[in-house]
């Protein structure tokens, strides 16, 4: 993909100098490769001989106005579901090969190095499996608006639940979308391009880069989550406990003292769920159970995927009872407070 | 960090303690609680927390701040102890790379916001707090 998209770049500034550089200054930067071109990759800045040869104005022209205008993340997005449309008519079937090639094209084409243009390469075609795996769910719901209208109506957000990049971590990006899988891909590289955004928000999607395929599937179909924000579908991923880790479970409670500790009818443990998808609708609160010490956590029903929080010493279960409402903080609900690593709303 | 979070707490504590009196106007046998605890992950988790027995079932509002060093993530809701949610509270974004006056003026916003949540939810919460077992 990437030396495709070198092939390109390299034509923007063909003829742009008359002379060879004899050395390429970076490796990973495709526009480096064309020897004919100066100083990196800025067309700003190539000369021929003269100076003032109206062809290598032309050609300037023409890179600059690519470079310009790649910049804005909308027409990058829209040049980007074109390059799509174009190769899924010439490759039908290939879907993760295209959206990888069409983001990897145009992060090359607004001046992305090779290390940028695999980047979105990858991303895009990673997210093409793991949002076709979802796709009858989310693509039926996206019909009836035009991809440059997706494109336009593009707009992540930061909300308080992603700011801080805490278990689980959500993105959410708007946008009315064709069906497409390979436009679901587009949308989501855009996300993770917008590093600007939201702290940790690259973070989130190096992670998800990182993980094998049949993951981010499994986290994308997860939460195949869709919902209508205004005129468009909020998208929403969510990386899920089984993503992050073997440790968070999920109390679905207000987080206080008293919702933290056993009542009578729990004598058997404090009742969480093993996943966030097995999460009672409401206020979750996600604890992390590495960090128990005299608590233990047990996944008692696999179907349900229901968890049971107990002391590790069961003789000490009804003091913890007991203790519910009282003036003071149990060991135990302290234990179990301390635990908490965030929380989210289902 | 410190003297943004226990100065933020002085004051919901006075809105929270405000409330609260309010609720045991209208229902005198509630038991009522205002704390403040932390851990690892939340700068503060501060509450009011109603109730009618001790072993009973609970409303709580609550407010949750986090922060990883440049934002500082403030949340809000009135919650019963099962997690059903009761209203949602304001939430509010605050980038610590802001100017003091911009980070105080933000919290300042947020504190207004939370105040008319109280009040419009005030009857909501008095419904709840009437159910409670």
């Amino acid at each position: 993909m990437g030396c495709e998209t070198g092939t390109v770049v390299e034509r923007l500034s063909f003829d742009a100098s008359a002379r060879a550089d004899p050395i390429v200054p970076d490796a990973l930067n495709p526009q480096a490769w064309n020897r004919y071109s100066y100083v990196g990759n800025d067309p700003l800045t190539f000369t021929d001989p003269t100076g003032h040869s109206w062809l290598s104005s032309f050609f300037r022209s023409v890179g600059n106005f690519f470079k310009s205008i790649l910049q804005n993340p909308i027409v990058r997005a829209i040049v980007q579901i074109a390059l799509n449309v174009v190769l899924n008519v010439v490759l039908p079937g290939a879907g993760f090969a295209i959206a990888a090639a069409s983001a990897a094209i145009v992060t090359g084409l607004s001046g992305g190095n090779l290390g940028q243009m695999l980047r979105a390469g990858a991303l895009a075609g990673a997210t093409f499996f793991a949002f076709n795996a979802i796709s009858g769910g989310v693509t039926n719901a996206l019909a009836g608006t035009s991809e440059a209208e997706a494109a336009f109506a593009f707009q992540p957000e930061v909300t308080p639940a992603n700011a801080l990049m805490l278990p689980p971590v959500t993105v959410t990006a708007t946008a009315p979308l064709q069906g497409s899988s390979s436009v679901l891909g587009t949308i989501a590289s855009e996300a993770a391009s917008a590093r600007h955004i939201g702290t940790g928000l690259g973070d989130l999607w190096d992670r998800v880069l990182s993980s094998p395929i049949d993951t981010i599937s499994s986290i994308a179909s997860s939460y195949p989550a869709t919902k209508a924000v205004g005129a468009g579908v909020g998208l929403t991923v969510r990386l899920s406990a089984a993503a992050k880790g073997e440790n968070l479970i999920y109390r679905s409670a207000s987080g206080t003292p008293v919702s933290m500790t056993p009542r009578a009818v729990d004598a058997k443990g404090l009742s969480a769920a093993d996943s966030l998808k097995n999460a009672l609708p409401g206020k979750n609160q996600v604890i992390d159970t590495s960090k128990f010490r005299k608590l233990c956590a047990v996944c008692d029903n696999s179907a349900t995927g229901h968890v049971s929080i107990t002391p590790k010493d069961m003789s000490q279960m009804q003091g913890w009872i007991n203790s519910r409402g009282g003036p003071e903080i149990h060991p135990f609900t302290q234990e179990l407070m301390d635990a908490v690593v965030g929380t989210v709303k289902k | 960090m410190v003297t943004v979070v226990d100065t933020l707490w002085l004051r919901l504590h006075a809105m929270l303690s405000a409330f609260a009196v309010k609720m045991t106007t209208i229902d005198s046998a509630l038991v009522r609680e205002i704390r403040r605890t932390a851990n690892d992950a939340f700068l503060l988790r501060g509450y009011l927390a109603l109730r009618k027995s001790t072993q009973g079932e609970e409303l709580a509002i609550s407010v949750d701040i986090q922060t990883d060093g440049q934002q500082l993530v403030v949340e809000s809701d009135a919650c019963l102890d099962d997690g059903r949610v009761v209203a949602d509270g304001p939430s509010v974004v605050v980038r610590l790379s802001e100017s003091d006056q911009n980070v105080e003026a933000a919290l300042n916003d947020w504190l207004h916001e939370f105040e008319q949540f109280l009040l419009k939810n005030e009857s909501a919460v008095v419904a709840v707090l009437s159910k409670l077992a």
